[in-house]
């Protein structure tokens, strides 16, 4: 059933690398240089799918990932899981797989892929830390060259860019070559569970609607949020049905 | 309150407008090399550098004014 051969694959690894070079570039944006917030899920995910083919699936994407992640900021020391690897990995995976199915980014392909991808943001961040240590050496290395008089090994600076767009590049061209897996996984799924997936998918949004209200760091935001998850997920039976 | 400003004589000339744009150009990539010890220390040096370069003409001052 696991069958990954009806790709085409020399596109597949073209799509990989297009996905590489702008998800590498949109994960120096987030933090490194311009900060022009394009990195963000609900920026990131539109663009990176209509590289790939379907920015309508991106859009799909990029919207609940946006509102999951609005309360994470990195401010100081403080490190939150990667939105612009899980964003980018999620799209990376999702958007070519949707293409090959014919069915385009729907509720059951973007849960499973979710479930796949999620553990990325936590990687995402260990990777954040290890790069920040590394500055630290390039900080010791500029600093030893200054004093003995190199004004210019302030230059140094911008080598501190070369992590994020290589850890990020990778795991979205890592997850387009994945993607031939998804389809197989999905194809596999009995209807019971592509049904679980799709219910999944929309409690996926009410948990974003929840986690985006209470990034409202207000006394009464943990009572909004569960307003705005029992809204959402009202929604979502009411205009999908359970099957 | 600038006319009563005291202008030493021996202050050095105000930067051009080429130079605040590579300084701001530069400020960009302030935290490149983001580092939790010194945070944004070494993208500030970096961005101040075209500054550097007009008010200290000598490579040798400028590099002790960098590693003030």
């Amino acid at each position: 059933v696991l069958s990954v051969h009806a790709f085409d694959w020399p596109d597949l690894i073209a799509a990989a690398l297009v996905a590489g070079l702008i998800a590498g570039l949109l994960g120096v944006e987030r933090k490194g240089a311009f900060q022009l917030m394009v990195s963000r899920p609900m920026v990131l995910a539109p663009l990176l799918g209509a590289a790939l083919g379907d920015a309508a699936g991106g859009l799909m994407i990029g919207v609940p990932l946006e509102l999951l992640t609005l309360g994470g900021v990195s401010l100081g020391a403080a490190i939150p899981e990667n939105e612009t690897v899980i964003a980018a990995a999620m799209t990376s995976l999702v958007v070519p797989a949707g293409l090959k199915l014919g069915t385009g980014v729907d509720e059951p392909l973007a849960a499973l892929g979710l479930l796949l991808v999620a553990p990325l943001g936590a990687l995402g961040r260990q990777l954040e830390r290890r790069a920040e240590l590394y500055n630290q050496d390039l900080v010791d290395r500029a600093r030893a060259r200054v004093q003995s008089g190199d004004a210019g090994a302030t230059r140094l600076n911008l080598r501190g860019l070369v992590w994020p767009f290589a850890f990020t590049a990778l795991i979205a061209l890592a997850c387009v070559l994945c993607a031939p897996l998804l389809v197989a996984l999905r194809r596999a799924s009995p209807p019971r569970l592509v049904a679980a997936f799709e219910h999944g998918w929309h409690l996926v949004w009410a948990l974003s609607a929840a986690a985006a209200i209470r990034a409202i760091r207000d006394p009464r935001a943990a009572a909004l949020s569960a307003v705005a998850a029992a809204a959402v997920a009202g929604l979502a039976v009411l205009a999908g049905g359970f099957h | 309150l600038s006319a009563l400003a005291v202008v030493p004589d021996d202050a050095p000339a105000p930067l051009s407008t080429a130079t605040l744009l590579r300084v701001f150009w530069r400020s960009l990539f302030l935290q490149a090399s983001w580092n939790p010890r010194g945070m944004q220390n070494l993208g500030f040096d970096y961005a101040m550098g075209p500054a550097l370069e007009a008010l200290y003409a000598d490579p040798q001052k400028r590099a002790l004014a960098a590693a003030a």
